[in-house]
Order: C-alpha cells, then structure tokens, then sequence
C-alpha cells in the first residue's frame, strides 16, 4: 500500500500527460472534429484512414519522411563515429574540433533553420557570394526553392546540428574499447580499415544500435527545422509528416484526420524502436 | 523475496497500466468541473477582456488599448488586451471555449477558421448590433455573413497593389503600366540595369494566392465567380479561372519574378525592396507600408499601382477585404460590454486614431487628416477592390500549392485548376 501511495504522483503525471493523450488522439483518430465543440465530436469509423490511403499528399509526406529518415540517419552515423574517432585520435585542436562539432547543439531547430535561411535563401550568403562576388552564376541556386534539392538542403541542415549528438556517444563508446585488442590486430598488421571494421563496430554494436534508433525516432518526428526553413514547401517538397499533421490540424480544423497521422507516426516510431533489439543483436563480443 | 511478496509486487504491475489511466481520468474530470465552475462566475464591474493576435505596442493595439480608455471614461470597466501569436491563436481559443474562459471580444479570422468557429455554435450573431455601428462598406460585410448572419464586425479594410521604387523607375526611364502586357515588359529593362524585377514573398505561400485573385479581378466581370464556386454552381476550372491562373504563370515566364521567389518570405521580400534591389514589390498594403519605411529608414520613395488590367482604358482594380475583423464568442461574460468597446473604436476618435496610423475605415470616412499620398493611392482603390478570400480552406490551400508548383514549373494552369475542383469536391460542405 505504502508503496502504491509512493508511486501514485509519477503514476498520475504519466497517466494525464502520457497515457490520457495517446488514448484520445487514437480515439480521435476514428472521429471528425474541428476542435472548437466537444459536442461536436462525430465518430467516422475507418474513414480517416481510408482517407490517407488515398491521400496524394499524404503518401508524398510519407515518401519525404522516410527519405529523411533514412537519409539523416546514415550520414549522421557515419558522420558521427568518424568525427568522433578523429577526436578520439587526439589530433592538434582536437578540443576545439569537438566543441565546434558540439556548439550547434545548443541552437534550438527554429533557430537554426533561421540560420540556414541566412546562408542558404536566394539572397543568403552562398547566393549572394556566388551570384554577386564571385561572379559564378547567374541565378541564385535553390537550396530552399527547388523542389529537386530542398529535402536534401533540410537534411543537411538536421545534420549540421546533430553530428555533435551522435559524436558524443560514439565518442563515449570509444572509451570503452579494449586498447589491448586494437594493439593485437595493429601487431598483426591489420589495416585502419580492417581493425574498424572487425575490432571498432563489432564493439561499438550496442552503441551503434541506440544511437540509429534515436535517430530514427527523431526523424519520424522531425517538425521545426522544416516548418520554419521551407513550411513544407515549395508545393509540399518538404512536406513530411509531423507539417502535414499540423496543417491538417491547426489550419484545417480536421482534428481527427491529423490524429490518424499522428497513429501512424506513432505506429512507424514505435517499429523503429523495436529495430534497436535487431540492430544491436547478439552483441557479445569473443 | 517471499513469495507473497513477489505475488504483491506482480499485481501492482499488473493493476499499474489502469491505475494510471483512472488516475488521469479524474484528474482531468476534476481540472474540467474546477474550469466550469471558474467559467460560471459573473464578472463584475464590466470589464471586457480582447484577444488579438496583433503584436504588443503595435499600432494597432494602441489603438484598441484608446477605445478601453474611452470605454471606461464613460463608465465602463477596464479592458485588458491579450496579444496572443496568430499560429497558436485558434488553438487557445478552442481550449479556453473548453474550459469555459473565453474573451469578451476576440479577433477573427476570416478564412475557414471563421466558419468552423461558427458551425461549432462559439460565436454570437451580430445582426442585432449592426445599428449601433456605421455603416460598413457592402462588399465588406457581405464577406463576413454566413448562413444568413453576420457573425463578425470588420473594423478596417485593406487593398493590396505593387508598390514600384520611384528612383529606380525614374532612373530607366519606366512608366507606370497600365496593362498587363506593360507590366511583363518591365522585367527586361529591369534586369538589365541588374535590379529584381518584382519582390514577392511566395514562401509564405498566401502572396500566390493573391497574385490569382488579382487575375480573376480582371477575368471575372461577374465579380462573383469565386463566390459561385465555392456554393457549387460554378466549377473551380471554369475558363475565367483557368485564364486567370494562366496569367500568373506568365508573370514567371517573362522574367517579371525576382529570382527565388519561391523561397523568399515576408521580411526577405521586403528587405529585398527596401535595400533598392528590387524595383518592385507586391503585395502592399497598409499591413506593410510602415515596415518598407522603416526597413528602408525612409529612403526607399515609393508609390502604389494596382495589378494593371488586360486592356488600355480599363479600370484598373485592387484585391482586398476586411483586415481587423472583431467577433464575440457565444459565452462571453460581457457582451454588452464588448459592443460598447467596438463602438468606442468606431467612434470619430477612434476613426481619426486610424486614418492617423494609415489604416483604412470599414465604412465611410473623413480621411482628409492623413495627407499621405500613399494613404491617399490606398484609400482610392478601395471602392472598387475585389475580393482576395477562398472561404474552403481545402481549395484556398490548393490553390497556394498550386501557384507554387506552376511557378516551378511541376503544374500547367488547367491541372491547377482541376486540383481546386477536386479539393471542392472532397470537402464536405
């Protein structure tokens, strides 16, 4: 009993913000509501899903989230483990490398998408440097408008500002790694390349798996960066899911068919999660 | 551990995951009942609270803050002005209509959050009030009545035309144009002295949505084509739609565009204007005029052309609509007191305050006060503006989209204009 009291406060803090809204977005899913009218909440069954199934722009958000998903996550874990071993080398400025690897991880999303609007917007930085310094071009190249290098100019931003993330758990990972065993196979002449590949990820797997796992959780649900550099556009080019959503929601009032988004980026983050167990294996190392 | 132990410990978390649950649900039911009851209170002393989501120390909340002094120097109560952002405005609005707290007078917008506001039964129809205010401008006001009423107050209006860089076009020797073909033409000579044809903030999306509406002006001389398509009785890729989108694209192929157009935002634009690297800017409006002069420090001299019309000797028109709209929710504590404030805004006071700071009356008045050419240029297209309002959020949004995609290149203006028609028909209406 005594205990049951004890827990009772964080068990009511997880069941009001946790629990409770989870439950009524799933119930909402299968509603049609505004927002404005609690009485006005009309159940529709399976229609808001049958709905997105035929969704054009639905399945083009979709599209969009997994190449970024997919996208972010691969450069950011290749970009990670190799800063992360280049700082472990201990190289001249290896300090500085690292808090300047790290700095974008203070900036909120929102501002460094307003940053990037800065250097990347037809009369930011680059353009103006190409355009009207250098003479190189013309037209000012697209980052942000053009619908063919848009989502890659996001992705590249999402990945300037969470390499340093990625770094510093690869980075404490490599702490752990047996110096014994990287000395072993350099003895036995194991190239840098070999003694990455058989020594460095076989043990870094466990780390490896966690770090892929909260990148793709939190690209299922990349959300500011997007709204403020592109707001989805141009023509949905940007468009993924969590923008879709709010569109959906705040500036349609169709409360319930943003919830059945929200199922389903629940439902493709909660796969993701479960991806780690396969990931990491069985990371026993001989 | 014993084995009644571990039995003890299992049936806790076996019983945990509906703990929490019964937990939150009475949490919530208690929160809810303490707001009913917090909502059920009379507010005394006549105090009127005013959402907006005008910035705080802008202009315009000087302006409601002097009509709650008025209000209150004539025996009323004071008035508190919550300045709320706009992205989050509705949202608050649906949980404060929730709990039962809504304002007095809130600002209204007058798209599809209007409508869905007001087929949720929230706000309170204004038809018996109309008397106690002026006589607002027809076309205004028809635009706020739906389903037979009038659910919404316009306080001022504004008219959106292309505002062009004085020096620059006296510089290259450009006149003003008074046809279309006229002004697609300027983009050569524009870009040859190595300026920007015309700034416009297309990622922001609504800009598009305008540069259409400025089109149908001129395509539909029934000036109520959009207002048909939107009851069904005309379709969305009726010719004078597909014409006018038609006439968009043409602004992209002949250069007229500033280069990135599609990624440019409202400030950006603007800047771009202001900084004299871009010979023109649209749209303009009394929402921004202040911020060119500000962005420029008053250097940038600039007057204001409508988007000309096909043909020479052809009235040149407008697009604009109501800009400060005021609605009353439904369970607002103090609706008397709410028209009485309106009222002090409309009041001469209150219409000096605005024609002072550049804003235009929702119904006739002495403007003679400002002696701002600009205000002036702004206040003559008023009479004659059309409209620049989708009231289907679904076919306006498409609509936006869709402008961007043809000025990409990715759509043609008949695909356009089927996409309206097929966002019409997949809205329940």
């Amino acid at each position: 009993m005594a205990g049951a009291i004890f827990i009772a406060p964080a068990t009511a803090f997880f069941g009001l913000f946790l629990l409770f809204p989870v439950v009524a977005v799933l119930g909402l899913a299968f509603a049609e509501w505004t927002g404005f009218n609690v009485h006005q909440i009309h159940w529709v069954g399976t229609r808001n899903f049958h709905q997105l199934y035929h969704d054009g722009v639905f399945r083009s958000s979709l599209l969009h989230t997994l190449i970024f998903v997919v996208g972010s996550t691969v450069i950011l874990n290749v970009a990670g483990l190799g800063l992360a071993m280049l700082v472990n080398t201990r190289v001249q400025g290896h300090r500085f490398l690292q808090l300047a690897i790290v700095l974008p991880l203070g900036l909120s999303p929102v501002l460094t998408a307003i940053l990037w609007q800065q250097i990347l917007g037809p009369y930011g930085f680059i353009n103006e440097l190409l355009v009207d310094t250098l003479h190189w071009r013309t037209q000012p190249i697209g980052f942000l408008g053009d619908p063919n290098l848009v989502l890659w100019t996001v992705i590249a931003a999402s990945v300037w500002q969470y390499a340093g993330y990625d770094m510093l758990l690869y980075y404490a990972g490599l702490q752990g790694l047996p110096k014994d065993r990287m000395e072993a196979a350099e003895i036995d002449g194991a190239s840098a390349l070999s003694r990455l590949r058989y020594v460095v990820i076989p043990y870094l797997r466990p780390v490896i798996a966690i770090v892929v796992v909260l990148n793709l959780i939190g690209g299922w649900k990349v959300f500011d960066l997007v709204f403020v550099l592109t707001g989805g556009g141009p023509n949905h080019a940007t468009e993924v899911l969590s923008t879709y959503l709010y569109q959906q929601a705040f500036t349609f009032n169709l409360m319930g068919y943003a919830s059945s988004i929200a199922v389903v980026i629940v439902v493709l983050a909660t796969i993701s999660a479960l991806f780690r167990g396969r990931l990491a294996g069985d990371a026993r190392v001989s | 551990m014993t084995r009644r132990l571990a039995h003890r410990r299992t049936r806790v978390i076996q019983v945990l995951p509906a703990l929490c649950l019964v937990t939150a649900v009475a949490a919530v039911a208690a929160f809810a009942s303490h707001a009913n009851a917090a909502g059920t209170k009379t507010q005394a002393g006549g105090n009127v609270t005013i959402w907006t989501w005008q910035p705080p120390n802008s202009d315009y909340v000087n302006i409601f803050q002097a009509a709650g002094d008025r209000y209150k120097g004539a025996g009323g109560g004071s008035t508190t002005i919550n300045s709320l952002d706009f992205n989050s405005y509705f949202t608050k609005f649906k949980t404060a209509s929730a709990g039962g707290d809504v304002p007095d007078l809130m600002e209204m917008s007058w798209t599809g959050d209007y409508h869905d506001v007001i087929n949720a039964g929230d706000l309170l129809p204004l038809d018996s009030y109309l008397k106690d205010f002026p006589k607002f401008f027809a076309p205004t006001l028809n635009s706020l009545r739906y389903k037979g009423h009038v659910y919404g107050v316009p306080l001022d209006v504004n008219t959106l035309t292309i505002g062009y860089n004085k020096a620059i076009f006296q510089k290259l020797h450009l006149k003003v144009p008074k046809t279309f073909q006229q002004l697609l033409a300027l983009a050569k000579p524009i870009r040859k002295a190595g300026y920007q044809p015309l700034s416009v903030n297309l990622k922001d999306g609504w800009p598009g949505g305008d540069l259409w509406f400025a089109q149908v002006a001129y395509t539909d001389k029934s000036e109520n084509a959009i207002r048909q398509a939107e009851q069904g009785a005309v379709k969305w890729t009726d010719p004078r739609f597909v014409q006018a989108t038609a006439n968009v694209k043409k602004l992209q192929t002949s250069g007229l565009l500033a280069n990135g157009a599609n990624s440019l935002d409202f400030t950006s634009a603007i800047s771009l204007f202001a900084r004299g690297q871009a010979a023109m800017t649209y749209p303009v409006g009394n929402f921004d005029t202040g911020l060119i002069d500000q962005a420029s420090h008053g250097k940038v001299k600039y007057d204001l052309f409508a988007v000309p019309p096909p043909n020479v000797g052809q009235k040149p028109l407008a697009t604009g609509g109501p800009a400060i709209i005021w609605s009353i929710p439904k369970n607002a504590k103090n609706p008397q007191g709410a028209i009485a404030v309106l009222k002090a805004m409309m009041s001469a006071q209150g219409t000096t305050a605005l024609v002072d700071k550049n804003y235009i009356p929702a119904y006739p008045a002495d403007i003679s006060s400002n002696k701002s050419p600009i205000y002036h240029r702004m206040v003559s297209f008023q009479a004659t503006a059309q409209t620049r309002a989708i009231f289907i959020p679904n076919v306006y949004n498409t609509l936006l989209n869709g402008v961007s995609a043809l000025l990409n290149g990715t759509t043609t203006p008949t695909r356009l204009t089927q996409g309206m028609e097929r966002a019409y028909k997949s809205t329940p209406h």
